[in-house]
């Protein structure tokens, strides 16, 4: 069966497997020679493909939930929505939420996925407090910061490689109301739109918008959007009620015209000065439409992801948009970042800096502008991130993410066969 | 996903019985003694045929093993057992050995029926299931040559019958599967006539076939059911005479 990501970006023949208990799982996981775990594949490359895959979707059980101290316990199939529904009437929210409330608990571990607030609360699994790891070899091993540290730290953003993640406690926290103040501010130019987000660190979530057709001189402008959680909470409006995803499977609809169109016209919208949102509406805007991939033809979308340390944030970001246009590739969606400092796993992605995100429909001309996009990124110091990469060569890698030589050690400990590989380990020699 | 447990499924009769069900479609849960070759079993049949398999080591005669085996199987989806196990053992040791009278009962009879137990109450629970057990044609009538087997066996046959009678009403089939001699390693040191033995590969898709059908008691092969006929009908006086 062919099984391609969430992103069509790429394919592969595999055989998925899916267990319904844990029991099952790792029953089954002992006859593999080769596997690969994989959430609800929402990443946008090869790291949950390999020939085997075993899914972790039904496995989707919220344990234990203390509403007086906020520690929840999961199986790791459970997923962002699935979560924040059951959470979010008793005032608690994950301190962490990615752009797609598909993403399950496992996946946001071996991502080590961060949010609008990583300047606030640093990335997902800064808040686990504790998780179970079948291994290669078929123990259970509990991790937590006080026991197998070490794993635990390699397991977090490890991208599946060192076992499969069974359950997860996580603390959350508490919040005044599930209904945000947003607020939407222009900015003219890059300059202006890094010292916009630099003087707002106080809101508790923050984004960039970035206009991709502005001209070379103006390049950066765009639209700041912030959101803070609301103080009074307007009981009726407690549980934000999850609208059914629009569908729009048209791919044409989305060509350089259509990009330009929207450009011009999504920047009105912020004259809106503060209006109240609720969560989901905040969060997850891709979730609003059904299958938005599919607007991205045939052939997927691609997402270039990369962080830049603070002091190289506006050259880098600069040259990176200006060197897209050169090559005259249509930047679908710009988003941009505030990072905090990073944290201790081995494949940590974040840098204290700013993070820049590009979408582009997928074509075979962008191997080469991707490459050059490495070399500047390599050049100002920064990362690729790799839950977005699909195709990032192991010497770029290597120098990114020089930890690498750690995590090989734990995965030769607790891996010593290789079990667990994906298409994405076997390419950056993991 | 629902699976066929196959209990003893590392035996001959197990592993044809393996791959009959696997070529049949059936997801297959190998259960046997031994890990290593339950696990190269499990992994042959993912290879060949299209279907899920794992493999769990369980030795019935380990109480403790088979009550961590009752708290997982809690958690599996299992439409149905096949038990294939058996000990023959040795009709002479066991005479001067405690131990191996032991070994034979328990491993043919009283610890069986734990296992056993274990599943019909998942059965009962789940109100859907099947067995097909192996019992011999040695438990219809006691001769000397291996009259503790023949004795265990006979009490499974009973134990049986019980069971059945109680699970006819939630309707979970029970078929009891008397067999005579079939070529494995467990008989391989017997004398027999060719023309008595089978193969294990021609009685496992018989199993099969008749767990299939649902029935109640068969013979395999089919002729042991006129043959134990007439030696169950030898009187006794004469019986206790002949070297069987």
């Amino acid at each position: 069966m062919k099984i391609s990501n969430w992103a069509h970006n790429t394919s592969h023949d595999a055989e998925l497997i899916s267990p319904t208990s844990v029991v099952e799982l790792k029953l089954l996981v002992a006859n593999y020679d080769q596997i690969i775990t994989q959430g609800n594949q929402a990443n946008y490359n090869d790291c949950a493909l390999a020939e085997k895959i075993i899914t972790t979707k039904q496995l989707n059980k919220i344990t234990e939930f203390n509403p007086d101290t906020g520690i929840i316990t999961c199986q790791s199939g459970v997923n962002i929505k699935q979560l924040l529904t059951h959470i979010t009437p008793q005032k608690w929210l994950l301190p962490v939420i990615p752009g797609t409330y598909e993403a399950t608990i496992g996946g946001a571990i071996a991502s080590d996925v961060h949010g609008k607030n990583h300047y606030h609360f640093g990335s997902f699994t800064e808040h686990v407090l504790s998780l179970s790891l079948l291994t290669a070899q078929g123990q259970i091993i509990q991790c937590d910061r006080s026991q197998h540290h070490d794993l635990l730290l390699n397991t977090c953003g490890g991208m599946g490689l060192t076992g499969i993640v069974l359950s997860v406690t996580i603390q959350l926290i508490k919040i005044s109301s599930s209904q945000l103040v947003s607020k939407q501010i222009k900015t003219t130019s890059l300059k202006n739109t890094l010292l916009t987000m630099e003087q707002h660190t106080h809101e508790d979530y923050m984004v960039a918008w970035i206009n991709g057709s502005s001209s070379k001189e103006q390049m950066g402008l765009g639209i700041v959007n912030l959101a803070s959680h609301s103080d009074q909470d307007k009981q009726t409006a407690a549980v934000a009620p999850i609208k059914k995803p629009m569908s729009l499977p048209i791919s044409w609809l989305l060509n350089p015209i259509t990009q330009r169109l929207f450009n011009w016209f999504y920047p009105f919208k912020a004259r809106y000065k503060i209006k109240h949102v609720d969560l989901f509406t905040f969060f997850f805007p891709l979730n609003k439409i059904k299958d938005a991939k599919v607007l991205y033809g045939k052939k997927g979308v691609t997402q270039y992801q990369c962080v830049f340390p603070q002091e190289h944030s506006y050259d880098g970001i600069l040259e990176l948009l200006l060197l897209v246009k050169k090559f005259k590739q249509t930047m679908y969606l710009i988003s941009m970042k505030k990072m905090g400092p990073a944290n201790k796993n081995t494949f940590s992605f974040p840098l204290k800096g700013y993070t820049l995100a590009i979408d582009f429909k997928m074509d075979q001309r962008l191997k080469e502008l991707f490459t050059q996009m490495d070399e500047t990124v390599t050049k100002y110091c920064g990362k690729v991130y790799l839950c977005k990469n699909r195709r990032i060569s192991k010497e770029v890698f290597q120098k990114h993410y020089p930890q690498y030589v750690n995590f090989k050690q734990v995965k030769q400990q607790v891996d010593p066969q290789g079990k667990f590989q994906s298409l994405l380990s076997q390419r950056l020699g993991l | 996903m629902s699976y066929v447990a196959i209990l003893g499924a590392t035996g001959d009769i197990g592993i044809e019985l393996a791959n009959t069900y696997a070529s049949h479609g059936h997801a297959v849960m190998v259960i046997g003694r031994n890990t290593a070759a339950a696990k190269t079993l499990s992994k042959q049949l993912m290879a060949q045929y299209p279907i899920k398999s794992m493999h769990l080591t369980l030795d019935v005669n380990d109480t403790g093993a088979i009550k961590v085996f009752k708290r997982d199987i809690q958690q599996l989806d299992i439409k149905g057992v096949v038990s294939v196990v058996g000990y023959l053992g040795d009709q002479q040791k066991a005479e001067s050995s405690d131990q191996e009278t032991q070994l034979i009962i328990n491993t043919n009879f009283s610890s069986l029926t734990f296992v056993i137990q274990v599943f019909s109450q998942y059965f009962k629970t789940k109100k859907s299931g099947f067995f097909a057990i192996i019992t011999s044609v040695a438990g219809d009538r006691g001769k000397k040559s291996n009259y503790t087997y023949g004795a265990a066996k006979a009490g499974l046959s009973t134990y049986l019958s019980g069971l059945r009678n109680q699970l006819s009403g939630l309707n979970i089939p029970l078929t009891e599967i008397k067999l005579g001699y079939v070529k494995t390693k467990m008989s391989q040191d017997k004398q027999i006539s060719k023309y008595l033995s089978a193969e294990p590969k021609e009685i496992a898709q018989l199993i099969y076939k008749n767990q299939q059908k649902n029935k109640n008691i068969v013979y395999l092969p089919l002729k042991w059911y006129w043959i134990m006929k007439v030696i169950k009908s030898i009187p006794e006086f004469v019986f206790k005479k002949i070297n069987l």
